[in-house]
């Protein structure tokens, strides 16, 4: 499997469970019907559990690597085949520190988690390359790309490589087979030099570029598999052709100088042993949000502008290195799944409205608490963890009287759960006899 | 030649080239530095990512720094860093109070930082103001702040770079809106109130030993070159996006502007700060008011490049009301580039750096130096004053007379256009006819003669000229701002 390590920090070694048999072997289901196991709901499900509980702490929580390998991409060093996964995961890799999975777990469980493994895959698969090499330095990216290629080839890596050839003018082609996940919109980005070329088809069709500024431009692929060609024309005295796939909670490379960038740009942070209180740029929150991140349990995101819980999360918390690289124009990303983001997400309000107090403070420490007020009333939020999967917001509130008192809930669906009051749709109804202190807890 | 290379070593052959490369690498960096002062080097924390963008001292010597990582960190007896605070947004700024409380300019918001407990660890992280916007740009820095007699915080805000919806009038710097590229000030009762408009990159804020706010701002888009300003309120500065948040405009108005419209009220900079000559991307000016601890610059201020990996100063003078003087480079040769200035009580010069982003010649991405002086009186011009037929040129040493005539002093003038384009050349630059140059009876002062005109920019060369003891300039040559003459 992949040969990236991408997570900095303490080793994590698997404990070898030296002495058993191998009792799961290859062979049991034939590659085929693997990849029809990766559509069944059920299982995917059931191989998701299994790997949340043995696999994310070295691969990651979204298989995006670790002290182990991604288990996203297209590189699979052992073998990128269905049946060669599975039979990675039966026989591990002792020497390495990864256990032969085969001596703990049915074949049934092993096969439904390779079945997620193949329904969580994105990126290139079977990616071939074409170079053209140019002797002038004007020669249009179409009709060059339409000439007989100077070298042309397959990239195992199944990552877009321009680094591939050292002469002045050239352009390259890369095609192959894009997945992209079923679910949310999905673009492939593109950073390039201000005066290099760069056109993609997607099944056949020009898909339009968008331009974000900096330099970068964004083509709509679709969801699941699809052809897709790469063009791609060095113009620019200063060149670059990075590619990466970007949806609402994906960033992949697809290229080798994207993958580079960022190897270099990670910097995990983690709540290891107490909460961390951190202020970045972070991917889908709004501008001054502060995240918060619990030690084993969900992370939330508050902004001071609505004063309200504006994301929640679950994972590692947040890989700030997109923020703190170079200039620092990307976004910090989170380092496990959504459960929402939204704004104003969960926020209090009286008699039917917004609070509308001023931001005060942050207090850190083992419970971080934020603090907002106006003249009259004050609120205080925190929360505590409550597990891995679920978390408790405290709010306690001054000054408000026999007001009525409710917490606006996000659109997306949540699973919230209180003693302290009635959980209707979009709504948290304050029980009044609880005064000016309740509770929520939101579960995943 | 302007600068005089200083301790270059030579070149070296056959098999001593290697271990001598790396030697000559280093000490070639340092073209200037007056006699008497060196850079040291300050261990930082291993590991950490310490780009010492806010940087003070407090009361009791302690010096504090803001990286842009965001902590906040404390040197412990000069010597062992603690972390006091972290998790801040790229800080760009710190402020040791009055209280013993740390205040920092991080992007979203001026920051409290309070320890309740008094374990040298931040408790409270309160809000002193966000009444601005930060749309998340990358460049939407925030600097500051500074605290003035009165007790009220100063503070600047970045224009951002190609934000989504920004109003850039086809440059680089553009502003969304919510006082980007505004000078603001917090009052003790926590009114805020956005004072000055007209901003670009103003890196860095600071205030005068009599009390008056000025800034930095970064040459660009309608910034000719970088230059330093007074602050006042109600003032405009130069680039037009942000008078998107002033009343009685509107982005037609703002967009239908000429280059000649916004011309008509705009502010002059006290003094221009001739680019890649001085300075790039110049830093906080910060005064020396260490009472001749840091040697015979008293009173002048003194500023850090985050390009050049430099220091320059620059002496003010008022005339008629109008701030005006000289700049010139001091030192260079730091290890990366040089965005926070302090002095501490002992006369030293705290320098906090960052490469990151934007490459500095030093090439570290960062780091924290301090320029200490050994007590040698240096040989270097030490002020340019206007006079009512010239300019008097001082230098800290008593000079050798036998070499002073008319060809001493080399002087052109020209000037730095307003336009929107990025940066502008020196224009009509012309050679100025010197009629005299005599030298005064302190024995260190030229007086020098020749015809005068407002809104130019004096650009001195010393030639050939020695010091009583036989020493030369390290830095010969110098730029004086003439906004206003003295007569008529």
């Amino acid at each position: 499997m992949g040969s990236v390590n991408r997570l900095r920090g303490p080793v994590r070694v698997a404990i070898l469970v030296a002495g058993f048999a191998v009792s799961v072997c290859c062979g049991s289901l034939s590659d085929q019907e693997l990849i029809e196991l990766s559509k069944d709901s059920s299982a995917t499900r059931a191989g998701k559990e299994t790997y949340q509980n043995v696999c994310f702490s070295c691969h990651g929580q979204s298989l995006e690597g670790g002290t182990g390998f991604n288990l996203r991409d297209g590189e699979w060093v052992h073998g990128s085949s269905p049946t060669q996964m599975l039979a990675s995961v039966a026989k591990g890799f002792p020497e390495k520190g990864m256990v032969a999975f085969g001596s703990v777990y049915d074949e049934k469980t092993l096969e439904n988690m390779v079945a997620y493994i193949l329904s969580q895959q994105i990126g290139f698969r079977g990616l071939s390359y074409q170079i053209f090499h140019s002797a002038a330095t004007n020669v249009p990216l179409e009709r060059l790309t339409q000439s007989r290629p100077t070298k042309s080839g397959v990239l195992p890596n199944n990552f877009a490589d321009e680094k591939l050839t050292v002469v002045d003018n050239y352009a390259m082609v890369f095609q192959g087979t894009l997945i992209v996940p079923q679910e949310g919109r999905h673009f492939i980005k593109v950073s390039k030099g201000r005066e290099d070329q760069v056109k993609i088809e997607v099944d056949g069709n020009e898909s339009r570029p968008i331009d974000i500024g900096n330099r970068e431009f964004q083509f709509a692929v679709k969801n699941g598999r699809q052809q897709v060609r790469v063009s791609y024309l060095k113009r620019d005295s200063n060149p670059r052709f990075e590619v990466y796939l970007q949806g609402d909670t994906l960033y992949e490379p697809l290229s080798v100088s994207a993958r580079n960038r960022m190897l270099q740009t990670n910097y995990f942070v983690k709540a290891d042993d107490r909460p961390i209180v951190i202020r970045k740029k972070i991917e889908h929150l709004p501008p001054k949000s502060i995240g918060v991140g619990y030690p084993g349990s969900l992370n939330y995101g508050f902004s001071p502008v609505t004063n309200s819980i504006v994301g929640l999360w679950d994972g590692d918390f947040l890989n700030v290195g997109p923020n703190i690289d170079g200039r620092g124009k990307d976004p910090s990303r989170i380092l496990g799944e959504w459960l929402f983001y939204e704004s104003p997400g969960i926020q209090v309000l009286v008699d039917g409205e917004p609070f509308e107090g001023d931001f005060i403070k942050y207090t850190v420490g083992n419970s971080p608490r934020f603090e907002y007020a106006d003249q009259k009333r004050r609120v205080r939020v925190s929360a505590s963890p409550n597990g891995l999967r679920s978390i408790r917001f405290h709010y306690e509130l001054e000054g408000f009287g026999r007001k009525r008192i409710t917490l606006g809930l996000p659109e997306k669906s949540l699973n919230v759960e209180s003693k302290d009051g009635a959980v209707l749709v979009g709504r948290f109804i304050v029980d009044k006899a609880k005064g000016n202190q309740f509770s929520i807890t939101v579960t995943k | 030649m302007a600068f005089k290379i200083h301790i270059a070593k030579g070149v070296c052959t056959g098999m001593l080239i290697a271990s001598f490369f790396l030697v000559n690498e280093i000490q070639a960096q340092i073209r200037y530095a007056p006699e008497g002062y060196s850079i040291v080097t300050v261990k930082t924390p291993e590991d950490v990512r310490f780009s010492a963008t806010g940087l003070d001292v407090d009361s009791e010597g302690t010096v504090w720094v803001a990286t842009r990582l965001g902590d906040v960190w404390q040197l412990e007896n000069g010597r062992d860093w603690k972390l006091f605070a972290s998790g801040l947004h790229e800080p760009a700024g710190l402020l040791c109070d009055d209280d013993g409380t740390i205040l920092v300019a991080q992007k979203p918001e001026l920051t409290r930082l309070v320890d309740l407990d008094r374990d040298g660890v931040a408790d409270e992280y309160v809000q002193v103001t966000s009444e601005f916007d930060f749309h998340d740009n990358y460049h939407e820095y925030h600097y500051g702040p500074i605290k003035d007699t009165s007790g009220v915080y100063h503070g600047l805000l970045n224009l951002d770079h190609q934000a989504q919806g920004t109003l850039n009038l086809g440059g680089a710097m553009g502003s969304v809106g919510g006082y980007r590229g505004w000078a603001y000030r917090v009052f003790p009762d926590g009114t805020f109130d956005a004072y000055a408009v007209g901003l670009r990159s103003p890196a860095g804020i600071g205030m005068s030993p009599w009390g008056e706010i000025f800034c930095i701002d970064n040459q660009g888009d309608w910034v000719a070159t970088s230059k330093l300003h007074l602050l006042e309120p109600g003032k405009f500065y130069g680039h037009p996006v942000s008078l998107r948040d002033r009343e009685g405009y509107s982005l037609e108005l703002i967009n239908a502007g000429r280059e000649e419209d916004f011309d008509r009220f705009r502010e002059t900079p006290a003094i221009w700060i001739p680019h890649v000559e001085v300075a790039n991307s110049p830093s906080n000016p910060e005064w020396d008011v260490t009472g001749g601890k840091f040697g015979p610059f008293e009173g002048q201020v003194f500023v850090g490049d985050q390009t050049m990996s430099n220091l320059f100063r620059m002496s003010l003078q008022k005339v008629k009301g109008v701030y005006q003087g000289m700049v010139i480079n001091f030192m260079d040769g730091f290890q990366s580039g040089n965005i926070r200035l302090r002095f501490d009580q002992k006369g030293s010069l705290w320098v906090g750096q960052t490469g990151r982003g934007w490459k500095s010649k030093g090439g570290k991405l960062y780091g924290v130096q301090k320029v200490v002086w050994n007590g040698t009186n240096p040989f270097e011009i030490l002020d340019i004053k206007l006079t009512d037929t010239g300019f008097n040129i001082t230098f800290t040493e008593e000079l050798d007379q036998t070499q002073i005539d008319v060809g001493t002093v080399s002087v052109q003038k020209f000037h730095y256009p307003y336009t929107r384009n990025y940066g502008a050349p020196k224009t009509e630059l012309e050679p100025v006819e010197v009629q005299s140059v005599n030298l005064l009876v302190d024995g260190r002062t030229l007086a020098v003669k020749l015809p005068l005109t407002a809104g130019k920019v004096y650009e001195f060369d010393i030639n050939r000229l020695q010091s009583l003891s036989g020493r030369t300039v390290s830095v010969s040559k110098a730029f004086y701002t003439l906004n206003q003459l003295v007569y008529p």
